[in-house]
């Protein structure tokens, strides 16, 4: 299955478990914060802009985006200019001059998923703020349920896919 | 004593360099070198240069690097190592320096460019990476209604 992660930060609690399981599961760099407004917080990852602004900035074309892995670095065309982490709008994405990956951000777990795991973050998350949904499933979600809810009407509670008990309980992988 | 058996002159057009460090990571002899220093970005280079090799020239991405022959023999007159430096422009929000002005620019006007969107773009690009993630918790705390209430 190929998901984006969907991050509902009103049920984040602030315990840094992303940040962690993130670390360990890429050996180092942070492609995962929170970062925090009057002590609330937020997780704040790559988006994996359709439009992307790190895409856009890059002479050599190194970061593209698709529908199946968001943004996605290929390595062998990039020469660390750093442009695109100026370009990222949400400061997520670094750029290390001398390390290996040149570029550090999140990659939707794309090695974890490989061996058919879950995204680190989702699975670590011990109150289900962050979940990994598909691409239309989300699309559809940002259409029933705004974010900013209108005046007068209570926002529809979103119907499609799995419900939350059971994605719980089939893929504790 | 001479590893390679031709040289090259590293010639770099001071103007065309945007302050990136592209060629510094890409340097196999890791021998042009970076250093932030206050508000400035201070670069410096051999002005003389291995043979074969054309790894910096090929990912500068304002093509700033020429590289050309430099005959073995000439000893005396040895180019003088190179170094230059950058303006660093400050985050609007904390301060801090955090890229070069001319990378600031250039980004600016490619952003610009490329995503039509002249109005929307110039907000977060003169910010620091930290401050733009906490200007994003900010936006999304305010776009949800779940900011603590100042009053209560």
């Amino acid at each position: 299955m190929s998901g984006f992660l969907h991050v509902d930060f009103r049920r984040c609690t602030a315990c840094f478990a992303c940040e962690t399981a993130c670390r360990t599961a890429h050996g180092g760099g942070l492609r995962i914060q929170l970062a925090f407004v009057d002590g609330l917080p937020v997780p704040l990852m790559c988006r994996h802009c359709e439009q992307s602004p790190c895409a856009a900035v890059c002479p050599e074309h190194a970061l593209v985006w698709d529908q199946d892995h968001g943004v996605t670095l290929l390595a062998d065309r990039c020469t660390r200019c750093g442009l695109c982490a100026v370009a990222c709008p949400f400061g997520v994405l670094f750029v290390d001059p001398f390390a290996q990956p040149s570029v550090i951000k999140c990659d939707l777990c794309r090695a974890r998923r490989a061996e058919g795991k879950r995204p680190a973050c989702v699975l670590t998350c011990p109150t289900e703020a962050i979940t990994e949904e598909p691409h239309h499933s989300l699309r559809r979600r940002r259409l029933t349920t705004p974010v900013f809810p209108i005046a007068g009407k209570p926002p529809r509670p979103f119907q499609g896919g799995a419900s939350r008990a059971s994605r719980k309980r089939n893929d504790m992988v | 004593m001479r590893e390679t058996p031709t040289r090259q002159r590293l010639i770099i057009d001071f103007e065309k360099c945007c302050g990136c460090f592209a060629c510094a990571a890409a340097c196999p002899e890791k021998r042009i070198a970076f250093s932030d220093q206050g508000t400035e970005r201070r670069f410096s280079a051999p002005g003389v240069c291995s043979g074969e090799c054309e790894t910096c020239r090929k990912v500068c991405p304002v093509d700033a690097i020429v590289l050309e022959p430099f005959p073995l023999e000439d000893d005396e007159c040895h180019p003088p190592a190179l170094t230059w430096t950058l303006p660093l422009v400050r985050c609007r929000r904390c301060g801090e320096p955090f890229t070069t002005e001319k990378i600031r620019r250039m980004t600016m006007e490619k952003l610009t460019m490329l995503l039509e969107a002249p109005d929307a773009v110039s907000d977060w690009v003169p910010v620091c990476l930290a401050c733009r993630r906490i200007e994003e918790a900010h936006r999304v705390r305010t776009a949800t209604r779940t900011l603590p209430d100042p009053l209560r």
